[in-house]
């Protein structure tokens, strides 16, 4: 790193030198001109940078975000009627009941939910 | 000029009639010819219902008894029961299948994210490993419920590592167990651990061991992988 730098401030020297290799080795608002891009890509940085920053942080929010539900919740629905109809497509099998049972029944009063008992 | 037009007209509709009821026909059939295919790929929560983060299917299996269990006859024992997309859907299902306590003889029930079969051969499951609880009779009901509810839940804030729950009627016991993708993250297997400590309530007593796939597939004397049959 040194040596090149070196080189460079030696070649800085040189007159027939085209602008832009001083780029490097150089200071001021010379070398942000010659360096075209650099500083314009620095200003879309500073004026867009808040929303941008919402954005990612945004896409970042929402693919942490999970659909979670507690356990009571979701007990809590098992009680709706939408809940206990036949589903559409369901095989004909000895595990399949015919009727809806009482979604968990002995389980809720084991943990003794009182608004969905009350309902059942 | 006139006829040709009409009857190419004829040709166009009845052809745009055509298929899409078979591509729609066709769909079930191949399914039906592969049980394992899900049959309705893409539920989704009705209008007003709570959706889930993730799509589960119920199947079940039963052991045949006499034969010896294969790789092949497991996937013929195994059925689709079916799939649901929100927290309704699920309660449907869920309420008109008889509970695991109930169940006779050698047999389980799955719920697997859809598109993950139960096996240890698929794709999701072939580095991966379970947590298995051996429950004496009469709690196979309620743990099942309570595992499968923090499951749908997301209570495991393991990512996208759970794969899915199983209960097994076994003669003596009944075991229930969660699988897992990586069974080599020891963070995601221990935060499982713990989250299935919580919400199955379960006495302190109880033993948990975690089984990588590859050794169930290794020790199994019941069925054999894919590759490698004897």
């Amino acid at each position: 790193m040194e040596v090149s730098r070196k080189r460079i401030l030696l070649r800085h020297l040189e007159p027939a030198r085209p602008l832009r290799r001083c780029v490097p080795a150089s200071v001021g608002p010379q070398t942000k001109a010659a360096a075209g891009d650099q500083p314009l890509m620095e200003g879309e940085l500073t004026t867009v940078g808040l929303e941008q920053f919402l954005k990612i942080l945004n896409l970042h929010k929402q693919k942490k975000e999970r659909i979670s539900y507690t356990r009571d919740f979701l007990i809590a629905l098992a009680g709706c009627p939408d809940a206990k109809k036949r589903p559409e497509y369901l095989p004909d099998h000895p595990i399949v009941l015919p009727k809806a049972r009482d979604p968990g029944q002995q389980e809720l009063r084991e943990t003794q939910w009182k608004e969905v008992t009350e309902d059942v | 000029m006139n006829n040709k037009f009409d009857a190419l007209k004829d040709d166009d509709s009845g052809e745009d009639q055509a298929s899409p009821k078979d591509s729609e026909k066709e769909k079930p059939e191949e399914d039906d010819k592969d049980q394992n295919i899900v049959k309705k790929k893409m539920v989704v929560p009705g209008p007003g219902e709570h959706p889930l983060q993730y799509n589960y299917t119920f199947w079940y299996s039963r052991r045949t008894p006499g034969r010896p269990a294969s790789t092949q006859s497991y996937e013929q024992n195994i059925k689709q029961i079916g799939s649901f997309a929100s927290v309704e859907q699920f309660w449907r299902f869920y309420s008109h299948m008889i509970r695991p306590g109930d169940l006779t003889g050698h047999s389980d029930f799955h719920l697997f994210k859809e598109g993950i079969k139960p096996m240890w051969e698929d794709d999701a499951n072939k580095m991966g490993g379970k947590w298995i609880i051996r429950l004496r009779k009469g709690l196979a009901s309620r743990c099942w419920e309570n595992l499968i509810l923090a499951m749908l839940g997301e209570q495991f804030m393991v990512g996208e590592e759970i794969c899915g729950a199983v209960v097994s009627v076994r003669f003596q016991e009944d075991i229930i167990s969660i699988w897992n993708k990586t069974a080599s993250d020891q963070s995601t297997t221990a935060r499982i651990r713990d989250t299935l400590r919580r919400v199955l309530n379960l006495p302190p007593n109880t033993i948990m061991e975690y089984k990588t796939h590859t050794d169930s597939i290794k020790y199994s004397m019941g069925r054999l992988p894919w590759t490698g049959e004897c």
